[in-house]
């Protein structure tokens, strides 16, 4: 009862069927057009990790899928399957729902740089509600780091994403973002602060 | 029916300065004069701004010449206001406001950047696309949304043109040098590891650089480290865009700027579109690199719209972000 359900930007995500429970498998796509050096490495690397942080944020209060099977060799990560909306969707159907998920998914942000976790690839697509809860999914790109600017650079991709995506309301979404975070964090204006560098750092940024 | 409205676009944002003539269907002229800095350097502004000054009259005069047209025919003028270097930019300001002044015609500023994207959509048609633009000043992705090019993703620091040009500068080679790049790299047989840093939807060049420029100290084959450097930088720019495909859930990718002309990006990217089931296009070579009908064809668009500037109140920027253009012609 295999059925592909989404084609993302390096995996292939199927719907299927594993000992009678039905699962997501996620298999990341040998890339024809890499070399088969570099897409062997980076396909297994990635494979590995996202195994591992889905698991561990978990133990930090975050909601992610289970994890049933791993195979580094293929790419392929068998784990639950989270039936729900993306936070992407919910933003452009129901702004409320979505500004309190928003604000769970800087809560969750937190709890995991609290804990060194950088997620890697904050975007609105990674993030799902099922029955009013918040789920965090592909952490392919995900790493440990102590460094501020490892975590700024993780809300300013948040960010990116929200003034690209969503910017009708990106001015509220990100305080709400902000709001979620501090509420965990703390004090996040050194990191708020980074943000601003980066941001000067970028392409023809104007200096303020 | 009235005639068709032109254009006379001026490109001077670094080392080429371009003039062209454009009709909202044709590009009717597109004249150019390059400046090349000596062998193993880099552009040095000032030297750029003074070529441009010596050669401007002349290639303004032979696009005339070539369109067929007169100075009075003309509807408007535009000049790339930037992003670039101030000297060459003063030079094109300079020249479209003297045009504007004595011949009375309106004047029109446009960002270099925006010129490489709509001339690329110009010639693919391309309704609604995952951009990737990549060139000496810029490596990005961006899609259209309300008013604005956004940028999905980009460098974080150094672009693709600048990692070949620096590349080629350690080897001898005077900018742009991905032509020298990529013919090395063709020739190159050894896949050498390299760092790969994409972070969510940015990529880094600079430890790249660094890393392949050590590589050409020790005892390897130029041919292999051009070649390790062309897939790996590439393959970073592929993960980009597809995460912004698969995230804007577009289906259509147009690929421009000047190092869209190199033969193994093209092919990269056209065969991820075949993954997603998406078109493929790419700028033709001829105007792949800093041409005046981006500007043109952008001041084209512009002047229609209702967007033009006054003389006292035109401006260049140095610094100048896509999305801080407030984009009249589209809806």
């Amino acid at each position: 009862m295999e059925k592909l359900i989404k084609i993302g930007a390096e995996a292939n995500i199927y719907l299927d069927d594993w000992n009678g429970i039905k699962v997501v498998r996620k298999t990341r796509r040998p890339k024809p057009y890499w070399r088969e050096e570099l897409d062997n490495k980076i396909r297994r690397i990635r494979t590995i990790k996202e195994a591992q942080f889905l698991t561990h944020v978990k133990r930090l209060g975050v909601l992610t899928p289970i994890v049933y099977f791993v195979d580094p060799f293929l790419g392929e990560i068998i784990m639950e399957y989270v039936d729900g909306m993306r936070v992407k969707d919910l933003l452009n159907t129901n702004l409320e729902t979505g500004f309190i998920m928003l604000y769970e998914a800087g809560k969750d942000l937190a709890k995991m740089h609290k804990h060194n976790i950088i997620h890697g690839d904050p975007t609105t697509s990674n993030f799902i509600m099922r029955n009013g809860k918040l789920y965090f999914i592909d952490f392919g790109l995900s790493f440990y780091s102590t460094r501020l600017e490892d975590k700024a650079v993780d809300l300013h991709l948040l960010k990116q994403v929200m003034k690209s995506a969503h910017s009708e309301i990106f001015n509220k979404g990100f305080k709400v973002i902000i709001d979620g975070y501090q509420q965990i964090y703390g004090s996040a204006k050194p990191i708020l602060d980074n943000i601003k560098e980066i941001e000067r750092r970028g392409r023809y940024a104007a200096p303020d | 029916m009235g005639r068709q409205k032109l254009c006379l676009g001026i490109e001077s944002t670094a080392h080429t300065f371009s003039v062209a003539i454009v009709s909202k269907d044709r590009i009717l002229a597109d004249e150019k004069e390059v400046y090349k800095p000596p062998l193993g350097e880099g552009i040095h502004p000032y030297e750029a701004a003074q070529h441009h000054f010596r050669i401007a009259k002349k290639v303004l005069q032979s696009a005339l010449k070539k369109s067929g047209k007169k100075i009075k025919d003309i509807d408007v003028i535009a000049y790339s206001a930037g992003p670039g270097l101030g000297p060459c930019l003063r030079v094109g300001a300079v020249v479209a406001r003297s045009i504007s002044t004595y011949y009375g015609k309106p004047l029109t500023a446009v960002n270099h950047a925006i010129g490489h994207i709509e001339l690329a959509n110009f010639f693919s048609r391309a309704k609604d696309p995952v951009i990737v633009l990549v060139s000496g000043g810029h490596t990005l992705v961006s899609t259209y949304l309300l008013k604005r090019w956004r940028i999905f993703g980009e460098t974080l620091d150094i672009t693709l043109g600048q990692l070949f040009d620096q590349l080629g500068r350690e080897m001898g080679y005077n900018s742009p040098a991905g032509k020298y790049i990529e013919t090395l790299a063709s020739q190159g047989t050894k896949y050498l590891d390299m760092p790969y840093t994409v972070k969510g939807n940015d990529v880094s060049y600079s430890g790249l650089l660094t890393f392949a420029k050590s590589l050409l100290k020790k005892d390897n084959k130029r041919e292999d480290v051009c070649f390790s450097v062309q897939e790996t930088a590439f393959a970073m720019l592929t993960e980009v865009t597809e995460r912004l495909l698969a995230f804007s859930e577009k289906r259509e990718i147009v690929l421009t700027g000047g190092v869209a002309a190199n033969k193994r990006l093209q092919e990269m990217i056209k065969s991820l579109s075949l993954v997603h089931n998406s078109s493929f296009s790419v700028i033709p070579r001829e105007y792949s690199g800093d041409c005046g009908a981006q500007i043109a064809l952008v001041g084209l668009l512009q002047y229609e719209s209702g967007d033009t500037v006054d003389v006292d109140k035109s401006f260049i920027k140095q610094s100048w972000r896509i999305d801080e253009v407030h984009v009249t012609w589209r809806n």
